[in-house]
């Protein structure tokens, strides 16, 4: 059995021989999660660790910035823009975040430069962009007042009847929508090339178009100030990425023209390119532990505390390097203190990572096996809530902690089989694939008919076709798909038909799938329950029948997640001997196959009611797969309370004097993906800038 | 007398890890051992003995990993005893020295059992619908627990009453992407009334020197009336227009595939059916369907919503 290890913090066995894990030696009752969680408490669990008075510094900045992400950047570069020396800390050995690995999709709006643009009929000042606008201009049109009703607007409902606007900051949001104009024009002035707008992100509001993905042009090299990027940086669609891009960049021909190449990487590689031509320095592998502030209640915020946290190749044992290093602060030394003479800026990600942290909102997702997206990029310290940790522990407030349940992929069911991370789909390339090992089956909902999903001991929980089904998400141009009585331009702000009861029974949608999957399993006993892996069962003629490629790089046959085997008693074993987080045996998998043959051939299933929508297939063919279908945290809604200033506001409601924060790091706003992140990084690097 | 800087004792906590626990007959055993001392030390280097009931050595257990609390071996590979029964063997550590302490030889039981061999028999191929009184084939294949090979196998095939059909011999081929599955073709004649019956296939079991349990599955048979209709239809992409080969055509129990023109023929019984049309990326059409006389229809598949990752 392959385990993956590229921290040597979090196990500290010499390498070589692979270690046994510890359930095979050592009865415990503890779950002991793997790699993933991450409390850095010790001692008292709210002394203050690292008073001020004692603390000899290592490093000082104006600026330091935790998080080389979508909020981390921008903030830098703004930073450096009024004139402050930056310091970014990063845990991961490259920049990025899990904006690297975003689909680089923007919405921000209020009658932002590229509505604008778009309303004009113009191309972008490089003339890349030859595909028309894909909206009309009253669909563009708008300005920031009316934004703001938009995300703050009660009635929105979803179709799970959540509502994602209602629970809003008001001066956060007041503050985002003053701000989208500037930051769109800095994305623009710092090497990012967006397409037409297309639409609205995910809960980036109802009533008007404001989203537009990022590009480069592929071309001969890879040339941030050019605008371009090499076949190979951008990679080949099912055979490889690279350092530059963990996913395929795709193609934009829709929304820029023929030759257009587009995902996070084109946003977060020309910030980064930018922050490091700017001057900002870099301090990869440190990851922040504490914030320090003058008292553990009161008074400024002087600085960070920081570990190294350098990552390896499970493979090579070579220690990751970032992409480029102009820049670098390249210090090994374990623990630092970085001074910050204005201000500390914590864009350190979500808590989509941590499980114990995001059981908070769902006890199911204590499971350790569940990781957030972007594991093998990020590693096992990204997104593992310790921006939002290190803020409490200093007295800062939490909002929008409701606000998990309310957007579509916060925590879902990927149709993406034998992978542990399904929502990204990393090819060989990039340095990280070793530690995944697997890009994933990808299936549609419908492929979904030629197999079943069991759960940890071998049983069917829910209608396979329904399992990997999605809320609709309540955004631009919506409709009674999405939950909302009106669709695009007739959809009516504060309106309470949005929200009534004949509107949610007639939109209602939500199946309750992912509900179903991390029911506590069999063989989960007091005081650990958890939830367990989820399998997807099949044999040669589903693959055969469906064109389904199961063949490396989409499988491994050696990282636990995919299995094959003569008959289905072996493919039990070997599940249970193989992978990571089956901690019981599948004991009813050969009777729940039999069992499905027999409803397959009455054609009707009395236990999830298949049958009615799709031909049901006898699993008899050898040889037999076994391979999972875990579920997902990506979003992370909930973190520290900030105002629209994007300042870190206390239990008594007052901004704690240099600590500023935005993005999954924060809490309070509800859209999902890299607006509001973009947004907050300006508005903290700006103010954390002018502190005096 | 005893010397005045007394020697330090010691002792070794063992822990010895087999797979699997109820091993084949004659197959392969791993061992891994684990070890913790007190006081605390590093017994890389060190072996352990592995030693059957009569006290004979069976292999050795190397400490070679370290995690500054416990050590580990490497895998000790041993084939397992032919004789069915329970095992007790043992890990025994001899004494040693290490960092000025002493320490004392100590042992552990390691409790196995040995098994006859499984054999499991799998049946596939079999049409979804076959006409009461007519030949179909399907497959046979058997799987030994430990993958051996079964040459000259026979087995039987039982109908839903217990009669025997036929006997049966395998073949020396392995059923393409299995490591052990020797499977044969066989024809078979139909029962001549409708219905769903189930039949039986079986294996005999052997007391040779390496036991095998005997071994049998049910599959199912699913009797259909001689067709009287025939359903012809055509699947399109709807918005190109384009046909779709390969697309799955269901009449349940019937099934077939589209042909590269996008069309396929089912010979049926007339009766009320859901006819369902599915092709890869395309939402699954569902007609219900009343054939009395030859029926001819035109599907029109929707591409599958555009996946929204976010």
């Amino acid at each position: 059995m392959a385990k993956k290890r590229d921290d040597d913090r979090v196990d500290s066995k010499p390498k070589g021989e692979k270690p046994l894990s510890r359930r095979d030696f050592v009865a415990t009752g503890a779950s002991a999660g793997i790699g993933a969680s991450v409390l850095s408490m010790s001692g008292s669990a709210l002394a203050q660790e690292s008073p001020a008075d004692n603390i000899e510094w290592d490093y000082e900045a104006d600026v330091v910035v935790v998080g080389a992400g979508c909020l981390g950047l921008p903030a830098a570069i703004r930073a450096r823009d009024l004139g402050s020396s930056v310091i970014v800390v990063d845990q991961n050995f490259d920049c990025g975040g899990k904006m690297l690995h975003s689909g680089s999709w923007i919405s921000l709006g209020g009658g932002d430069p590229l509505q604008l643009r778009d309303i004009a009929g113009e191309s972008d000042k490089e003339g890349f962009i030859t595909a028309p606008p894909q909206h009309s201009v009253e669909e563009l049109t708008e300005n920031p007042d009316f934004l703001f009703r938009d995300h703050t607007d009660w009635s929105v409902m979803d179709t799970a009847a959540q509502a994602p606007y209602r629970y809003n900051e008001r001066d956060l949001h007041r503050g985002y929508a003053d701000n989208c104009f500037a930051t769109r024009q800095f994305l623009l002035d710092n090497y990012v090339r967006m397409g037409r707008i297309s639409g609205t992100h995910g809960t980036g509001g109802m009533s008007r178009a404001r989203r537009a993905a990022c590009f480069l042009m592929q071309g001969a090299t890879t040339d941030i100030k050019a605008g371009t990027v090499s076949a190979q940086d951008a990679g080949v669609e099912g055979v490889h990425s690279s350092h530059f891009a963990p996913r395929v960049m795709g193609d934009a021909t829709s929304t820029v023209g023929p030759g257009a190449r587009t995902n996070g990487a084109a946003l977060a590689r020309p910030l980064e390119f930018s922050a490091r031509e700017k001057g900002a320095q870099f301090m990869l592998n440190r990851h922040m532990d504490e914030i320090i502030r003058e008292q553990q209640f009161s008074g400024r915020v002087l600085g960070i505390r920081v570990s190294y946290s350098p990552r390896f190749d499970p493979e090579t044992g070579a220690q990751l390097q970032s992409l480029w290093q102009n820049g670098n602060i390249d210090d090994r030394t374990e623990t630092l203190f970085i001074r910050a003479r204005k201000a500390v800026i914590i864009g350190a990600g979500g808590h989509g990572a941590n499980p114990e942290f995001r059981s908070m909102f769902y006890p199911g997702f204590r499971e350790p096996a569940f990781v957030s997206s972007g594991w093998a990029l990020l590693g096992p310290r990204g997104q593992d809530a310790s921006g939002i940790i290190a803020g409490m522990r200093i007295g800062a407030n939490l909002a929008g902690m409701s606000q998990n349940h309310s957007y579509r992929s916060t925590f879902h069911i990927p149709g993406t089989l034998a992978t542990r991370d399904p929502y990204t789909d990393m090819l060989p390339g990039h340095p990280t694939f070793s530690l995944r090992g697997s890009t994933g089956v990808e299936l549609e909902p419908e492929s979904f008919q030629h197999l079943i999903v069991v759960n940890q001991v071998g049983k069917r929980f829910f209608n396979e076709l329904l399992v990997t089904e999605r809320h609709g998400n309540a955004a631009y141009p919506a409709g009674p798909a999405k939950g909302q009585p009106k669709s695009g331009l007739d959809h009516v702000q504060f309106d309470w038909r949005n929200s009534s009861v004949e509107n949610i029974r007639a939109t209602y949608r939500e199946t309750g799938s992912i509900h179903a999957a991390l029911a506590m399993n069999e063989g989960s006993k007091a005081p650990d329950f958890f939830t367990g892996p989820i399998w997807t069962i099949f044999d040669q003629a589903a693959v055969e029948r469906d064109g389904w490629n199961i063949e490396p790089p989409f499988t491994s046959s050696t990282n636990g997640f995919f299995f094959q085997a003569d008959t289905i008693e072996e493919l039990a074993t070997k599940v249970h001997a193989g992978h990571e987080f089956q901690r019981v045996p599948l004991s009813h998998l050969t009777e729940t196959v039999a069992k499905w043959n027999s409803y397959a051939d009455e054609g009707a299933d009395p236990d999830f009611a298949r049958g009615a929508d799709a031909p049901m297939y006898k699993i008899d063919t050898p040889p037999f797969y076994a391979a999972t279908l875990y579920p997902v945290w990506h979003d992370s809604y909930g973190g520290l309370r900030i105002n629209g200033r994007a300042q870190v506001i206390d239990m008594q409601g007052d901004p704690i004097p240099g600590l500023y924060s935005g993005g999954e790091s924060s809490g309070g706003g509800n859209q999902h993906g890299l607006g509001r992140a973009l947004v907050h990084g300006y508005i903290a690097g700006t103010n954390a800038s002018n502190e005096a | 007398m005893a010397s005045q800087a007394e020697e330090t004792r010691g002792h070794v906590n063992i822990a010895v890890k087999l797979s699997p626990e109820n091993v084949d007959s004659g197959a392969q055993l791993t061992l891994r051992a684990q070890t913790a001392c007190t006081p605390g030390c590093d017994l890389r280097g060190h072996n352990l003995l592995v030693k059957d009931q009569a006290g004979i050595e069976m292999g050795r257990l190397v400490l070679t990993e370290f995690d500054n609390e416990r050590n580990e071996s490497v895998a000790l590979v041993l084939k397992a005893p032919l004789a069915i029964g329970d095992y007790v063997w043992s890990a025994f550590s001899p004494a040693v020295a290490k960092g000025g302490v002493l320490f004392s030889e100590a042992s552990i039981e390691i409790l196995f059992s040995v098994k006859a061999h499984t054999t499991r028999v799998l049946a596939w191929g079999v049409p979804s619908s076959v006409v009461a009184g007519e030949k179909f084939k399907m497959k046979i294949g058997i799987k030994c627990s430990s993958e051996c090979l079964f040459t000259d196998k026979s087995f039987e095939i039982y109908d839903h009453d217990g009669a025997k059909i036929v006997s049966g011999m395998l073949s020396n081929d392995l059923w393409p992407g299995t490591t052990g599955l020797y499977f044969t073709e066989v024809e078979l004649e139909s029962p001549s009334s409708v219905g769903l019956y189930y039949w039986s296939a079986k294996i005999a079991g052997n007391d040779s020197e390496m036991p095998h349990l005997e071994g049998g599955t049910e599959f199912s048979l699913r009797i259909v009336d001689p067709p009287e209709a025939l359903v012809s239809v055509e699947a399109v992409d709807k918005e190109s227009q384009q046909p779709l080969a390969g697309a799955q055509i269901a009449l349940h129990p019937y099934q077939a595939f589209t042909d590269e023109r996008g069309l396929a023929e089912i010979r049926v019984a007339k009766g009320v059916y859901t006819l369902f049309v599915a092709q890869t990326g395309y939402v699954t059409l569902g007609l219900p369907v009343e054939v009395t006389a030859n029926v001819t229809t035109r599907a029109e598949l929707d591409l599958e919503p555009e996946f929204e990752r976010n």
